[in-house]
């Protein structure tokens, strides 16, 4: 019989500070590349930045 | 979508980690719930539905006399910091006195750790979430109408990196086992993210101040507090790789210590000194004595672990003071790098008085031509860094990039060398060492002894090793606090014996330790029987030789030593990039912050009480 010791468990314990950084970083980086891929269309009269 | 995401990851990974499903549920429960909270509350902020953020934000802006996303973010970031700063040493004092964790979410401290790094991220992206005008010319652009201040950016960047530690820290330790020691690379990454962060929070301090343009009205003094703080701060901040060292279980060689003072000094001090004026060096190194002392305290006598003692810096602040008094001080880098070379030589002579009064190891003479060697290149260079922020916090114009990039640049190789200098160890071979145990009157239950130790051969330590000692640790908070270090007095060539009790009962952890020059190895004398990682037990016996081992087969136990080198390498490799990654990030933001002045006028004169 073996008994496994499981490390630090960080991995349980990050997770939900991990997962809404990510998240948050990601949804951020998709505004910054859908805004830069609509072009520099200076008349814009919609605000949906988020 | 992501609650179901997360159960599986962490079903995956529980086989290994023991943590039962319902704390594997509930954890990504709080994780959808979070996200989902941040979320929300960005999208109406941005949209303008909800006001309270706006408010808050307001109010703390006016009584700062800072822009709203300034004050918010920086408050929010100067107490999430301690707190970090707080569980980080608890932690390690925590693992110090008994050893590795029993289980999942088991350490108090860690949520400290957690709480404090996730919070850091928030500061940021606090930063970066509130300002609706753009924030400052430096900004950076998110969508045509949405700008980020370039600390904000950063700050949350060192959150992040400092965050993604902890899951690189899990699947590390599952492949090579727990390291314990502080200078895992994963470890490195959670606090080295914290400790840089303080470089982001002095960006962002200075976009809002350049943002209240030059009519703004005159700092209060609890904000002049907070600016000289904000140094007090970088100065633990760029400490925090010390911290073994400050407990007195360094599993390196000393002379790594001396050149990462000097590191932390002559940046720190450098550029608090050329920021703020005369005597801002020396209020930066108290006011790091009071954070880093008043954690020791509450860690220590208060909590009940083992003690802590920290660098004081007064000497290396001195030093920068008095440099600053000649003409030198008007020229930002060549006061940087004359002060590093002060702080690599005299600031750190006066700080090994120190070091010799309170730590477990002095600074034994026959090191300081090697510690030399290492710190006086680091410092110098670290001494222009620092130069530069200044640089950058006064609004001077920087040098060409190109010289910008070279001193960083140079500044990382010459730690990397040092360091993998300060890493070089030999262990001798076939060399033993003799210990006589003399058992002492003990209390019920437990075994206290003398110890007398000859090494054989009897030449193998030199007259003035670093340390000849028996450490004992992880022996429980409630005895000793679980930590004695005991540097054993020489009685004649290769004989030694101990000057108090060493405990070799229970799960104390007990062995001989010599460092001389490069020289480093131990011998074990009480290890228990520790099923849980399949380690034998290594008993105490009245009268034993045993041969010289690396160290770390002692201290990390739990080390798995078996995997393939390349893979170790490519772990390495993995944090290395990462933190590369950060430092040319903050580079690139100074770089930015300075390209953007708007007012050549105030590049000359330097902003602030500067002499």
């Amino acid at each position: 019989m073996t008994i496994t010791y499981g490390a630090h468990h960080a991995l349980v314990l990050a997770l939900p500070a991990l997962t809404p950084a990510v998240i948050l970083v990601g949804v951020v980086l998709f505004i910054a590349i859908r805004d830069r891929r609509r072009g520099d269309v200076d008349a814009d009269p919609e605000r949906d930045e988020k | 979508m992501i609650g179901e995401r997360n159960t599986t990851v962490l079903a995956a990974t529980s086989e290994g980690g023991g943590a039962a499903l319902d704390q594997v549920v509930g954890l990504s429960v709080v994780a959808a719930i979070v996200t989902a909270l941040l979320l929300w509350i960005g999208y109406q902020h941005r949209n303008r539905r909800i006001t309270w953020l706006t408010s808050i934000s307001d109010r703390l802006g006016a009584k700062f006399k800072r822009p709203p996303w300034v004050a918010l973010s920086i408050m929010l970031f100067s107490v999430t910091l301690i707190c970090a700063l707080f569980g980080f040493i608890w932690d390690v004092s925590l693992h110090i006195g008994k050893g590795r964790d029993a289980g999942p979410l088991a350490n108090p401290a860690h949520y400290f750790i957690l709480v404090g790094l996730f919070l850091l991220f928030i500061a940021g992206v606090l930063a970066v979430v509130l300002p609706f005008d753009k924030p400052g010319s430096a900004a950076v652009r998110i969508t045509r109408h949405w700008y980020a201040p370039v600390g904000g950016v950063l700050m949350a960047g060192c959150g992040l990196y400092a965050l993604i530690g902890f899951p690189l820290d899990d699947v590390w330790h599952r492949i090579f086992g727990q390291d314990v020691t502080l200078w895992g690379p994963t470890h490195l990454m959670l606090i080295g993210g914290a400790g840089l962060s303080l470089i982001a929070v002095l960006y962002l301090e200075y976009e809002g101040d350049r943002a209240m343009g030059a009519d703004a009205p005159p700092d209060t003094r609890f904000v002049k507090f907070l600016q000289y703080l904000s140094f007090g701060g970088l100065v633990v901040g760029l400490s925090v790789f010390q911290i073994e060292y400050d407990f007195g279980v360094e599993q390196f060689r000393l002379v790594l210590q001396p050149m990462m003072i000097a590191a932390a000094a002559a940046m720190a001090l450098v550029a608090a000194r050329l920021t703020l004026g005369r005597g801002a060096a020396i209020i930066a190194a108290i006011l790091a004595i009071a954070l880093r002392g008043g954690v020791s305290l509450v860690v220590g006598p208060i909590l009940g672990g083992p003690n802590s003692w920290f660098p004081l810096y007064l000497g290396a602040a001195l030093v920068v003071e008095i440099v600053a008094l000649t003409p030198l001080a008007k020229r930002p880098i060549v006061f940087g790098a004359v002060a590093g070379l002060g702080v690599g030589t005299v600031g750190l002579w006066l700080e090994s008085l120190w070091i010799d009064a309170v730590y477990h190891y002095p600074w034994p003479t026959s090191m300081w031509p090697e510690a030399l060697a290492m710190a006086v290149p680091v410092a110098v260079m670290m001494g222009l860094c620092g130069a530069l922020l200044s640089m950058i916090l006064n609004g001077q114009r920087l040098p060409r990039p190109a010289i910008g990039i070279t001193v960083v640049v140079v500044t990382v190789l010459a730690i990397g060398g040092a360091v993998a200098n300060g890493l070089h160890i030999t262990v001798p071979q076939s060399d033993t060492a003799t210990i006589t145990l003399t058992d002492l009157p003990s209390p019920q239950g437990q075994r206290m002894a003398s110890a007398d130790v000859r090494i054989n051969p009897p030449d193998l330590v030199s007259d003035n090793p670093e340390w000849v000692s028996i450490l004992s640790w992880q022996g429980g908070l409630a005895n000793d606090r679980g930590l004695v270090v005991d540097r054993l007095e020489r009685v004649g060539p290769g004989h030694y014996r101990s000057t108090r009790p060493i405990p070799i009962w229970g799960s104390w952890k007990t062995l001989l330790r010599i460092q001389d020059g490069t020289n480093m190895a131990g011998v074990p004398i009480y290890l228990p029987a520790d099923p849980g990682i399949n380690a034998e037990a290594v008993p105490a016996e009245l009268t034993s030789t045993r041969p010289f081992v690396p160290e770390i087969t002692i201290l990390q136990r739990e080390r798995n030593l078996n995997h393939p080198t390349w893979l170790f390498a490519a772990a390495g490799v993995v944090v290395l990039i990462c933190t590369l990654i950060l430092i040319a990030a903050l580079t690139w933001g100074g770089g930015r912050i300075n390209r953007t002045e708007e007012e050549p006028a105030r590049l000359d004169e330097p902003v602030g009480p500067q002499v």
